[in-house]
């Protein structure tokens, strides 16, 4: 029961955030936009893959919905149109692939939203699956990293740590590799071989450091505050419990 | 209009999710009918997607693209599996036997690959990452962590020895809750965000 009353609680004061922020920041204030190195190393990538017509391989995870992991695929979707540039050649082209139906339906929706004007997405931008299962993606994502040398390959939402053989071999292909997201072994695991790599809340705050959107500016802002108020519950909790009162 | 109906959907279906975890007596037959629905569309997804993948295997094929002879593979693969499946049905002996000595063998060797670019990477982790205070901090607390899970350091109940080998011990677990209380926090506010419908990734 009061576990219950806690979490709603954690969620009522998330939610009465985001509302106040968003009118906040939609007319008084402004939250500026913290330069992350590894962020900034990845915007690079995608600019010069454009500029150079290069191919840019964009993986949105195993699956939409992981329960151990909840809102990771959902954040994967969200940082898809911060790579959907109208200059995307078909000479360099993207692809756009996830190990799910549903991520891969979900991206074609917004590849499609995104260049309803008059551009031929479908020339530039294929959204491929290239297998429903953990193993049966990485040989489907191998053979396509050697097929089309890449600039970029970008990582995110929900996956396994059996990405680290596809993220070897892009490794030594060539490319700027890029990880934000998985579950806690891969990002361990990643840690150990990929040099930009987001770890834990860090792959929640990606959408506010690409998209420089009220919405995104607003849960950025929410996260930091909920992180400090983390911090100060736990550091009381723990000095409570030290003096035996919890 | 479209975009309107969708985020109705959207927001009141979670909302309603939302409320079954707190009121499950009540809502419950409400989240059986929504559970379904998900697990359809989901399915309805998944078909989306196979058919996806078979036709990247069949432009593969009609444009004798590099690879071509792996996808005649699986493309036959996956039709022999399928109707096997679909005439012999999932009980069959035949198709368990399958299942168990075709496919769980290609995975576990396809898992000894990937155990053996673990060990060669974790030895090139230095030179991935440098001697950066982050990387000696992760490389001291993998190593330490291996060696007090071994077993063989041990201390006299009740001493000093033996709770600073616990907390030795426990350090890794410490912090994969940090990572995880955090990754919580920031799936909360998708969550919120997308109830509030401030984020509308189904249809933007």
């Amino acid at each position: 029961m009061i576990l219950n009353w806690l979490s709603l609680s954690i969620l009522g004061l998330a939610a009465f955030l985001l509302i106040i922020f968003s009118i906040l920041l939609k007319d008084k204030m402004d939250y500026p936009i913290r330069q992350d190195a590894r962020v900034s190393r990845l915007v690079q990538a995608h600019i010069a893959a454009i500029e150079r017509q290069e191919h840019q391989n964009i993986f949105l995870g195993q699956h939409l919905f992981c329960p151990a992991y909840p809102g990771v695929g959902l954040d994967a979707i969200a940082v898809l149109p911060a790579f959907l540039d109208s200059e995307i050649g078909k000479v360099g082209g993207m692809s756009v692939s996830g190990g799910d139906g549903s991520l891969v339906v979900l991206a074609r929706e917004i590849i499609a939203g995104r260049y309803r004007a008059g551009f031929n997405h479908q020339l530039a931008v294929t959204t491929p699956l290239y297998g429903p299962t953990p193993l049966s993606l990485t040989p489907g994502i191998l053979s396509e990293i050697h097929d089309n040398p890449h600039h970029l390959f970008a990582l995110f939402g929900s996956y396994g740590p059996e990405v680290l053989t596809t993220v070897s071999t892009a490794r030594r292909l060539g490319g700027h590799i890029f990880a934000a997201g998985g579950s806690i072994i891969s990002q361990a695991t990643l840690f150990a071989n990929v040099e930009d790599v987001l770890i834990g809340e860090e792959i929640f705050i990606l959408p506010g450091l690409l998209i420089p959107k009220t919405k995104f500016k607003v849960t950025l802002l929410t996260e930091d505050i909920l992180r400090i108020l983390l911090m100060a519950a736990l550091i009381i909790a723990v000095i409570l419990k030290m003096v035996s009162i919890l | 209009m479209k975009k309107m109906a969708a985020t109705i959907i959207a927001v009141v279906v979670g909302l309603t999710v939302l409320c079954g975890y707190y009121f499950q007596a009540i809502l419950s037959p409400v989240l059986r009918v929504i559970f379904d629905w998900f697990v359809l569309l989901l399915g309805a997804a998944s078909l989306i997607g196979i058919g996806y993948l078979i036709r990247l295997h069949f432009t593969k094929l009609m444009r004798s693209q590099k690879g071509a002879f792996y996808s005649i593979l699986l493309i036959v693969v996956f039709f022999l599996t399928m109707i096997t499946g679909f005439v012999l049905t999932l009980d069959n002996p035949f198709y368990q036997g399958l299942i168990l000595n075709v496919q769980i063998p290609v995975e576990a060797s396809f898992l000894s690959i990937m155990a053996a670019t673990l060990l060669y990477t974790s030895l090139r982790f230095v030179r991935t990452r440098g001697w950066t205070p982050m990387s000696i901090g992760f490389l001291g607390s993998a190593v330490a962590s291996l060696v007090f899970n071994l077993g063989y350091i041990q201390g006299q109940p009740g001493t000093v020895g033996a709770a600073l080998i616990l907390f030795f011990r426990r350090l890794p677990m410490v912090g994969a809750r940090g990572i995880l209380l955090g990754m919580a926090i920031g799936g909360l506010l998708v969550g919120v965000r997308i109830l509030l419908a401030l984020d509308r990734p189904y249809g933007e």
